[in-house]
């Protein structure tokens, strides 16, 4: 009887932590800047749209919407590309092997923050300033150690005797990945794709030092616009980031079960 | 099943891209060259309305010839980060604002700046523009890396009807009057001032640098003075005083959003802000006008001489060194438009925005202004001296540092005599 109350005392209160903030979101996001601070709990006066009318009147929110989305998309397909060749490979013992892997995975380490200078020198000179594809392939090398952990435990999976076999009927290494690895690791890419969409299109600091104007922006970066260094437009704000994290959440409504699959991956064989 | 979700998505990946990216090209599709202007002034506040409006009237008198491009960055902090980043990476950006900060030259001596010098020796009405004094301040090595943009006085606004409404007629002239104002603030139900230590604690900073002057004179915190003093160490008393009795209990851990919109919903009846807080007063006052603007009081010992004004550091326009010289000319030309006269007079009262330049003010124009920045230009003009605020003129790793030391002060965590001392170790060139 207690441990069932403790259940429902932890379910519950861990539903009110998650839950209270978003509801708070959505419901600020419909008020005026007065009713916010008048009445942080309280219910909007009127249910009206204007907030997100004028947010999207402001700023092009629809313009960082798609650049977000190019920019997750992209960053997510160039590291599961890269993860599916660096996995594929690492199932072959070769010299070194081992050292590659660490390597591969050294990154997960590092304080990428630390590395704004030499990054943003890098994007500058390669013209990608500025840029959904300079941002994009930033996301691609800093998240790459993330996807490539997802996915190489999927492609450990494989069994041996299948490569074997299919080495054996005369298909090359190429076609191996290609018709096998590949294939067989879709439930993983999927994981990994959600898991890297997510991660890049939360993503600010990059997002804000690699570009510079409305064109390029992500949502994430839009939303500033309207909490500036002298003014702070919450209403609108808070309707700019229902926007924005409209997509995500639809993504983890719809995809759950892929998600918890890729944070679970390995656990049991 | 999963193959063909994928191909959807790459698809529209690749039809999106096509206008998915910007540029940052040196030249505009018509040939003309192209300036860029990295700054905070967003197009949401009347300064970066202003900006935009003047850029689009530039661009309109030298079609063709030179495309003026505003790229703002709201948060200030990633603004300063991208600068140094592009300077850093050998291509400063054409104009751009930074605080001006004598401790800390990186900008200046980065090689990366153009020098004005020449184009002001050859245009001296251009030059007579600018206060000498702070031409000279922000050079370099006899190098003219940018121009002075604003030095913004930090005033004390406060509600004149919740000032009534607690029986307080006048706003205190020494600090004595103004805790018993405060006092009588309180008691009538409103925090007295609006304070926070997020971000970097500016209003907090304010107040703390206004007592911190009354009690050690307008050279308190002159580069090279020792800050283990008594005048920091009385300031951090003030200051722990007004946290602990004085403030919202919001203040600590809150940032500049909250502590603002304490004061504009009037939670909070006085806050010690720059002039960027006329334009948010304007819009979410009832009656703006019963929003007034004060010059802060003092010891009333003559330490510090009544009208003397703190300021924000002298933010600067800088230039990024160009390769070519009809760049460079037109990145001049631009400056020299927003720096006129006329220009200057539209950005102080629709923008809300004094620059640092000599401007004159006709009653005309002075009519058409805010009433608080009426006040404020009035205020500038008499004031005997203009000291720039303590946080702005210490060295980059105390500013980081400060931030921490006044939240531990804030919660009783650190007595006003450690704070002087950590300080004054964390201000080492």
């Amino acid at each position: 009887m207690i441990g069932r109350l403790f259940r429902w005392v932890v379910l519950i209160g861990f539903t009110v932590v998650t839950i209270v903030p978003f509801l708070w979101l959505v419901m600020s996001s419909f008020k005026t800047n007065a009713e916010i601070f008048a009445g942080p709990f309280e219910l909007p006066s009127k249910w009206s749209l204007d907030n997100y009318t004028s947010a999207l009147d402001a700023h092009p929110i629809l313009v960082f919407l798609r650049n977000s989305f190019v920019i997750a998309a992209f960053s997510a397909l160039v590291t599961i590309a890269a993860s599916l060749l660096a996995s594929y490979a690492l199932l072959h013992k070769f010299v070194l092997s081992r050292l590659a892997y660490l390597y591969l995975m050294f990154g997960i380490l590092l304080p990428v923050n630390a590395f704004i200078t030499p990054i943003f020198f890098l994007v500058r000179w390669s013209g990608l300033y500025n840029s959904v594809w300079g941002v994009g392939l930033v996301y691609a090398g800093i998240f790459f150690p993330t996807g490539f952990l997802i996915i190489k435990v999927y492609v450990d999976t494989i069994p041996h005797e299948l490569l074997e076999a299919a080495r054996i009927d005369g298909a090359s290494y190429h076609a191996i990945f290609r018709r096998i690895v590949v294939p067989l690791s879709v439930p993983g890419v999927v994981t990994a794709g959600i898991f890297l969409m997510m991660l890049a299109w939360n993503e600010l600091l990059f997002a804000s030092i690699l570009t510079q104007d409305e064109s390029s922006q992500t949502v994430q970066v839009g939303v500033r616009y309207f909490l500036t260094t002298y003014a702070a437009q919450y209403p609108q704000a808070f309707a700019a980031t229902v926007m924005a994290i409209v997509p995500p959440v639809l993504v983890y409504v719809f995809l759950s079960n892929r998600v918890i699959a890729g944070m679970t991956a390995g656990s049991v064989k | 099943m999963i193959r063909k979700l994928w191909i959807p998505i790459v698809a529209m990946a690749m039809l999106l891209s096509a206008c998915g990216s910007g540029s940052d090209d040196d030249q505009a599709a018509d040939g003309s060259i192209r300036v860029h202007i990295w700054s905070n002034f967003v197009p949401d506040i009347p300064r970066g309305k202003v900006l935009d409006e003047l850029i689009a009237e530039f661009n309109k008198e030298h079609k063709g010839e030179i495309e003026v491009v505003s790229d703002p960055e709201p948060d200030w902090l990633t603004l300063q980060q991208k600068i140094r980043s592009s300077i850093s990476a050998g291509d400063a950006p054409d104009v751009f604002l930074y605080n001006f900060n004598p401790n800390d030259m990186s900008r200046e001596s980065s090689g990366q700046l153009m020098d004005l010098t020449p184009y002001m020796d050859a245009d001296p009405e251009w030059k007579a523009r600018f206060k000498p004094e702070q031409l000279e301040a922000i050079q370099s090595d006899g190098n003219l890396g940018g121009i002075p943009s604003d030095q913004s006085p930090v005033l004390f606004y406060y509600h004149k009807d919740l000032f009534e409404k607690a029986g307080i007629t006048e706003f205190p002239q020494t600090w004595d009057e103004f805790t018993a104002a405060a006092d009588k603030l309180k008691a009538s139900g409103v925090a007295p001032i609006a304070l926070f230590t997020g971000d970097d604690a500016w209003y907090s900073m304010n107040a703390f640098s206004y007592y911190a002057m009354s009690v050690g004179g307008p050279d308190a915190w002159l580069p090279g003075t020792d800050l283990d003093s008594d005048a920091v160490v009385e300031g951090a008393r003030f200051t722990q005083k007004l946290f602990e009795d004085y403030t919202t209990p919001d203040a600590v851990g809150s940032n500049y959003s909250v502590a603002v919109q304490n004061f504009l919903s009037k939670k909070a009846a006085m806050v010690v802000d720059g002039p960027w807080l006329i334009g948010p007063i304007q819009e979410q006052v009832d009656s703006p006008c019963d929003v007034g603007v004060a010059v802060a009081p003092t010891m009333g010992d003559g330490t510090v001489e009544p009208g003397t004004n703190l300021t924000d550091s002298i933010n600067t326009w800088g230039v990024g060194k160009q390769d070519s010289q009809e760049k460079a000319d037109a990145v001049v030309e631009w400056l020299k438009f927003m720096t006129s006269q006329d220009n200057a007079v539209k950005f102080s009262i629709e923008g809300q925005y004094p620059q640092a330049l000599n401007t004159e003010f006709s009653d005309e124009d002075l009519a058409k202004t805010s009433c608080q920045m009426a006040s404020v230009l009035e205020i500038q003009a008499d004031a005997p001296a203009s000291v720039v605020q303590l946080q702005r003129s210490i060295t980059a790793p105390a500013q980081e540092k400060v931030n921490g030391m006044l939240e531990q002060l804030a919660l009783g965590d650190m007595t006003p005599e450690d704070f002087a001392s950590q300080l004054q170790a964390a201000n080492q060139p």
